[in-house]
């Protein structure tokens, strides 16, 4: 069964329809991957599908239930966890407190145990916040607060995780740790929706890829055929540095 | 279309004496005019630097307490008595504001709520000036239909000068301070002495409604200068549509005609007041001209703010600004060390890299950090980094997350004062100068979340880079002076032949919050240059670009470095794009300075590749 499925989703902002009939399917477990230009609606969709945007036409179901129109907070508790694209984390409070506010949102394993046993688990997957536990996660740099924001996701125990630009100001390094961890994290059997600039890793990771181009889907398949494809050659992996590091 | 609206309103209020004596009627329209001078005054404040007050009732008691010593205790010409109304509201308004301005928001209404109720106190006090509780009478009264009329023009020319003002240098000063304090700072503006002038204007309009209020009612006492009053202006304001040139007639309208249909519930005035203020609030955030404006495809606002905005931007503007140093000058050893600029120039070495005439970067250093060490509640953040910048070339800065590479640029650019050690450009020591200083003296840089000014076209964002603090005299903004309005034109005809080099143009007149992510970089690049910095520096400029888009931030580095564009600080982590164009590498690691060389001696270097770039890259 497909976790998230979205059929014919239109949203935008104000007057501006941004969303123009997108229609895309996850399976459970899998790693779907959205490729396109800035602009081209990405973060819009991520924030529809979480309910941050209310959308204005078309179905979201999530493990078979209809979830569209919900506020952002019960779509968050059926199970769906959004990393927002510029972090969003809480400056004023601590990095544990950010992440044990990341655990409010599941609905079972909240005891002491588990939750601690998860903070665990994200301080292994980013070494670097372990050192900052205590300290305000305002004072982090913009990469640590990066990998902040996912381990907080990670902290909802969600099983849809939809990740906007995950290796947004990351290093090198950190950027390969991180896909490592979602490609760990998906063998744990989470369902993920990443949306990254950095096509090539991406859809190396991912099991299925959409092309978006002004709001609409313009292209769909497995990642090896989107990867194949000359129009995403030459226009989303035209670098060779990007390539060659996916290799 | 708007301006014959305007001029048909305009002649239709003129007419209102002649068509009818009914002295009730033009009472009520001289206090519509009354609030529109207040509030049109008020917008400069609210609407365009985004501050709140609570307490212009004090000015418009000190305009209307001016204008009333004037004429009854010295016996002078009523006509003297509203230009000194504007001055003595405007000076103490000047006064007030250097010293509330230290806090902003919130802070800042609750300041000026003090300062409300100290005027009102001294109203009540200082009888032999004010009469005490009892007031001034027998002010010069004109007749009514005349002083309606001289009511109703200087409404009509307040509105005006507002009109003016938004359109001039200082109106995007205004709002650039609004969106963004710390990027403003960083063209070169104060926003502390921005918001003072804005306050002190928005006083002065106080002041001139209250001198007139004074000559209409032929008699004032404290009762009616209370907080309710403040709280009616406000609410004016905001009802009609804050940063609106339009909205505080609307407010005033409504805010003064409804009530008079409303006589027999006058005991709950107050409770009309706030069920409007909720109701502005809730359902008309942009007020009532914003509700009313047709809706333009561009039209964004505070209402569909989304993919905009987002909060961790916000959060990071302040968290930056926070650490707004305090202006710490020091007299001493400012200039003496002008000549001995950074004196070994040591020979770069680095002509390896194949684009570029490197050979027109002498090796002349522009800027020397030496030893600067900084920590945050413990962290080093910075330790001992020594470097020197050249005049001209790129250097890129790279290094692990929380390596300090952001901190410092926020060293170099002055919204960071080292702990230790010393930052000279030029020779002038510029470590712990505030961050508009360091800008006037040519350093430009970007952020690592874009910073645009949301309310500004994209074509007033680099406009307000061009003008940087030339705002010229506010006065003349506000009367729209035809030398302004030329070198305005000039600024809008640099703004946009900046923003046609990069590749912007046809997005000249859109709101800058309606950008995409990444042709906010841009813009923000754009935006710097328009300085015309001698220093450039950049924060993550590619994050969050495709490929495509970082091939083409990569031309137009190159284009700016071989046009003789500024000296650039690169801190970037995508490699390809600081191999392709840097000339040399410093790498942070722990606040310290681990390798420094050619992009080539870099990437072999064991230990970077150890901290930062992972086996093999």
């Amino acid at each position: 069964m497909n976790a998230l499925t979205i059929a014919g989703l239109t949203a935008g902002y104000g007057a501006i329809q941004v969303l123009q009939g997108v229609s895309l399917a996850i399976a459970g477990g899998t790693i779907v991957t959205i490729v396109g230009a800035n602009g081209a609606g990405k973060t819009t969709l991520l924030k529809t599908v979480a309910g941050v945007l209310h959308p204005w036409r078309g179905t979201i179901t999530l493990n078979g239930e209809e979830i569209g129109g919900h506020p952002s907070y019960r779509v968050a508790r059926r199970g769906l966890a959004l990393v927002p694209e510029g972090r969003g984390i809480f400056g004023d409070q601590t990095v544990r407190e950010n992440l044990l506010l990341g655990a409010l949102a599941r609905r079972e394993g909240r005891d002491p145990e588990s939750v601690g046993a998860d903070l665990e688990r994200c301080l292994g997957l980013f070494p670097a916040l372990r050192d900052r536990l205590d300290g305000l996660a305002g004072g982090l740099s913009g990469g640590q607060q990066q990998m902040l924001a996912v381990a907080r996701g990670l902290m909802a125990r969600p099983r849809v995780l939809l990740l906007d630009e995950p290796s947004l100001g990351l290093s090198p390094l950190f950027v390969r740790q991180i896909f490592d961890a979602i490609g760990r994290l998906r063998a744990e059997g989470l369902t993920i929706l990443l949306v990254e600039q950095m096509a090539a890793q991406a859809l190396a990771l991912a099991d299925r890829a959409y092309v978006m181009e002004r709001g609409r889907i313009v292209l769909e398949g497995t990642s090896a055929e989107v990867r194949e494809n000359p129009m995403v050659l030459h226009a989303y992996l035209g670098r060779t540095e990007d390539a060659k590091e996916a290799r | 279309m708007a301006r014959v609206l305007c001029a048909g309103l305009f002649v239709a209020a003129a007419a209102l004496p002649l068509l009818t004596g009914n002295t009730y009627y033009l009472y009520v329209a001289s206090s519509v005019g009354l609030l529109t001078i207040v509030t049109a005054g008020l917008n400069v404040l609210v609407g365009f630097t985004g501050q709140i007050s609570l307490g212009h009732a004090g000015f418009y008691a000190i305009g209307a307490y001016a204008a009333g010593v004037t004429s009854v205790r010295l016996g002078l010409s009523p006509w003297l008595g509203v230009p000194l109304a504007i001055l003595v509201a405007a000076a103490v308004g000047a006064v007030v504001a250097g010293a509330a301005l230290r806090v902003t928001g919130p802070y800042l209404a609750m300041v000026t709520i003090a300062f409300g109720i100290i005027v009102e106190g001294i109203l009540v006090e200082w009888v032999a000036v004010t009469g005490g509780p009892g007031g001034i009478f027998n002010i010069p009264k004109p007749p009514l239909g005349q002083a309606y009329w001289i009511i109703l023009a200087v409404a009509a020319l307040s509105l005006i000068l507002v009109a003016n003002l938004r359109r001039s240098a200082w109106g995007r000063a205004l709002l650039a301070v609004k969106g963004s304090d710390v990027a403003a700072e960083s063209l070169g503006l104060s926003a502390y002495y921005v918001r003072i002038v804005a306050f002190t204007v928005s006083a002065g309009f106080a002041g001139a409604a209250g001198g007139l209020f004074a000559h209409l009612n032929g008699y004032i006492s404290p009762d009616s200068f209370g907080l309710q009053a403040s709280i009616l202006f406000l609410l004016a304001l905001l009802f009609g549509g804050e940063g609106r040139v339009a909205g505080p007639l609307l407010g005033s309208v409504v805010l003064t005609v409804l009530p008079e249909f409303l006589t027999a519930l006058t005991d709950y005035r107050l409770i009309l007041y706030g069920s409007l203020l909720m109701v502005s609030i809730y359902w008309l955030p942009q007020g009532l001209v914003g509700a009313l404006a047709p809706r333009r495809g561009e039209e964004t606002g505070r209402g569909g703010a989304g993919e905009r905005g987002s909060r961790g931007e916000e959060a990071q503007g302040r968290a930056c600004a926070e650490r707004q140093v305090e202006p710490q000058r020091d007299p001493a050893g400012r200039r003496e060390e002008q000549g001995s600029r950074g004196a070994g120039e040591r020979g770069r070495d680095e002509a390896q890299r194949p684009r570029g005439p490197e050979a027109q970067g002498t090796g002349e250093t522009l800027l020397t950090v030496e030893g600067a060490s900084l920590a945050f509640g413990g962290v080093a953040a910075l330790a001992d980094v020594s470097l020197e910048i050249p005049v001209s070339g790129i250097r890129a800065v790279i290094g692990p997350n929380g390596a300090g590479k952001t901190t410092l640029l926020n060293a170099l650019s002055g919204f960071y004062a080292p702990d230790t050690g010393s930052i000279r450009l030029n020779g002038t020591p510029v470590a712990g100068r505030p961050p508009y200083t360091i800008a006037r003296l040519g350093v430009s840089r970007t952020f690592q979340t874009a910073q645009v000014f949301g309310e500004l076209t994209v074509l007033e964002n680099v406009a307000v880079g061009v003008a940087g603090p030339r705002l010229g005299s506010v006065l003349a903004a506000l009367a729209g002076a035809p030398w302004t309005r030329r070198a305005d034109e000039a600024i809008r005809r640099q703004a946009l032949s900046l923003l046609d080099a990069g590749g912007l143009a046809e997005w000249a007149a859109r709101p800058a919050d309606a950008l995409p992510a990444g042709l906010r970089r841009r813009l923000e690049i754009v935006r710097a240059l328009a300085t015309a910095p001698r220093l450039l520096l950049l924060d993550e400029p590619a994050a969050g670009l495709s490929p495509a888009e970082i091939a083409e931030l990569d031309a137009y580095l190159i284009r700016l470095k071989t046009t003789g564009g500024p000296s650039v600080v690169l801190v970037e982590h995508h490699m390809d794009l600081v191999m392709a164009v840097s000339e040399h590498i410093t790498v942070l690691d722990y606040g310290r300075v681990i390798a420094s060389g050619t992009p080539d001696a870099v990437r072999a270097n064991p230990a970077v590749i150890e901290a930062y770039l992972g086996a093999a890259a």
